[in-house]
């Protein structure tokens, strides 16, 4: 019987080698914890956000944890039933319009997944049209808009705009990346920002959590 | 004034404001990148693939604008693309439409190429990151290399040529004369990239060390740079270096991997009594605490994201170079980025310690509006606080 606590453990210390061994022990056993593993995994990232928060650990760390929870994630998916798998809620996450960059957005995602959020993630480059399209057909109930480069906030004020425009009034909007600021928030018409991982997710968390 | 003259004066006023001596006036520097390319009126394509309009896009910038010094500008213009056209390559896409260059993380060298690396960089750079960056490297004909080649010293020409015209033509000193950068940064920018780099920190950490330490001190690396740029008289300060991998970094990650190797360079600075000028790209305020102990007249740090208020109250010992804000510059009107403009220079620059910059690399074209921008260089170029 895997040791939960040893993986939530190891998940919090970053330990690469004895998360997969640990996982490694759930899937010989046939799976029948794999819905603790995860929980244990998914508390395991709580603790690398108090890392962060406390500046113990910071964006190449968040970085590494992103990926590993993923891979975490990947192993326990087909261990899990379907019914298993409960969301807090569901979100759509994209890098806007004219930008490439990925790697806040996928930091971001993990830990937005990994608080038990169902993340539909667009990936870059991405306008309003297929935003739009992707919360008509997934039913979120929050948008996080992700850039890098200043331009970023033209393309987010325009894809709130035709959020907003196409009727998702309740849709709640988080706006991240180094040009975005408390002002630049307002003129988005987002109804949050962040230039921080952990606290985007956790505004994210809590708004899926009221 | 000769050209001379107006460079000897912009080097006292550069020397003034880092050593914490009134200056005459407040120096001013550009943190521009492209979007002089864009004010000038051509799409990014076309500048990037002709050197001739790229210094007429250069010299009308310098001409426009005056600033004391062009800072970083003069190496990131330039960008062989032909070259890349010829040989391939894939880290970057101009938009023309958007008015953009996006670069791709670098993963050029892998986890298992340290070895390699630490063992004999020169041969590991032609056996395999060049064929890495430049996808049709192996199978490229004789006659499209020498393309490249010959595209290569036409851009080293030009970078050259306007060197030398911001020296001896417009009495420009330059601060990038010649790029230095640490171990980890050309690792961070050029060759691993912020995912590998947070990869090997974790399950590689001896190894990635080992090349940092190999990249800046095998063979006297760093002090050779160090040499060489105090040499130059063509530079504004000392030595000067761009740091932008510390972004990702925890302390316990800065001490090992960055701070060291820009300790090094302070403490060779403080003892020949010369001075050190850092662009620290991003926000560099979590580090403040390395810098309280470097004697006061031998460092100045260039913001971004940092406020410049705060670091003064922080770091009374270091001149500052910033201030001057995007936001204003983009959207305010001329006299408010003028009243910002003598506001921070009253508050910051009346006993020396202070340069004045904008507080990010400007390349989009609503940066700045051309008016701003021309307001503030005039004001900056007039006032005497």
């Amino acid at each position: 019987m895997a040791n939960f606590e040893e993986l939530k453990t190891a998940m919090g210390d970053l330990d690469e080698v004895l998360v997969l061994q640990i996982l490694g022990e759930v899937a010989a056993d046939g799976g029948d914890s794999a819905t603790e593993a995860l929980a244990a995994c998914q508390a395991g990232m709580d603790i690398v956000g108090e890392k962060y928060e406390s500046g113990e650990y910071f964006v190449a760390d968040l970085i590494f944890a992103g990926d590993l929870m993923a891979e975490a994630a990947a192993l326990l998916k087909p261990l899990l039933a379907d019914t298993e798998t409960i969301s807090l809620g569901k979100l759509v996450l994209a890098t806007v319009k004219g930008d490439i960059h990925d790697i806040g957005k996928n930091i971001v995602k993990a830990l937005i997944e990994a608080a038990g959020i169902e993340v539909f993630d667009l990936g870059v480059d991405v306008g309003a049209e297929a935003i739009v399209g992707c919360l008509q057909e997934s039913g979120a109930q929050v948008l996080a808009l992700s850039g890098v480069l200043t331009f970023a906030v033209e393309s987010m004020t325009e894809i709130v705009a035709a959020v907003k425009a196409a009727g998702f009034d309740d849709v709640k909007v988080i706006v991240g990346g180094a040009p975005v600021t408390a002002e630049y928030c307002e003129i988005i018409g987002a109804d949050a920002w962040s230039i921080n991982a952990a606290e985007g997710a956790g505004i994210c968390r809590d708004w899926l959590s009221a | 004034m000769t050209v001379q003259d107006q460079f000897n004066y912009r080097k006292q006023i550069f020397d003034d404001a880092i050593r914490w001596r009134k200056p005459d006036r407040v120096p001013h520097i550009s943190n521009f990148a492209l979007w002089p390319i864009l004010d000038y009126g051509v799409p990014l394509s076309q500048a990037c693939r002709d050197w001739d309009l790229m210094e007429r896009v250069m010299r009308r910038f310098i001409e426009t604008y005056k600033f004391d010094s062009p800072g970083f500008l003069v190496g990131l213009l330039g960008n062989p693309r032909k070259m890349n056209d010829t040989i391939g390559q894939g880290y970057n896409v101009i938009d023309d439409a958007a008015g953009t260059v996006l670069i791709d993380d670098m993963d050029l060298l892998r986890a298992e190429d340290y070895d390699a690396l630490i063992t004999d960089f020169p041969s590991l750079m032609w056996s395999t990151l060049l064929p890495r960056k430049y996808p049709r490297w192996s199978e490229v004909k004789i006659a499209d290399m020498k393309l490249a080649i010959d595209e290569f010293v036409r851009y080293q020409s030009y970078m050259e040529r306007i060197k030398k015209a911001c020296v001896e033509e417009y009495g420009l000193p330059l601060i990038a004369s010649q790029y230095n950068l640490t171990g980890f940064e050309l690792l961070f920018n050029i060759f691993r990239g912020m995912k590998g780099l947070a990869y090997d920190m974790r399950r590689i950490p001896d190894k990635l060390l080992e090349a940092v330490e190999k990249l800046d001190f095998a063979n006297g690396a760093l002090d050779k740079l160090f040499d060489d740029s105090l040499a130059n008289e063509a530079s504004a300060f000392g030595f000067n270096t761009v740091i932008l991998g510390h972004n990702m970094l925890s302390l316990t990650q800065w001490e090992c991997y960055e701070w060291p190797y820009l300790k090094h360079v302070i403490d060779r600075a403080v003892a020949a009594d010369s001075t050190v000028y850092i662009f620290a790209e991003g926000v560099i305020s979590r580090f403040y605490e390395y810098f309280t102990d470097v004697p006061k007249g031998h460092l100045a740090i260039q913001l971004e994201q940092d406020d410049v208020f705060d670091f003064r109250k922080n770091l009374p010992n270091v001149a500052v170079s910033g201030g001057m804000t995007t936001r204003l510059l983009g959207s305010g009107t001329a006299k408010q980025c003028r009243d910002y403009a003598k506001h921070l220079i009253d508050e910051l620059g009346t006993d020396g310690g202070f340069i004045l910059c904008q507080d990010k690399m400007m390349s989009y074209i609503r940066d700045a509006s051309p008016e701003n921008l021309k307001a503030v260089c005039d004001f900056a170029a007039d006032y005497r606080p």
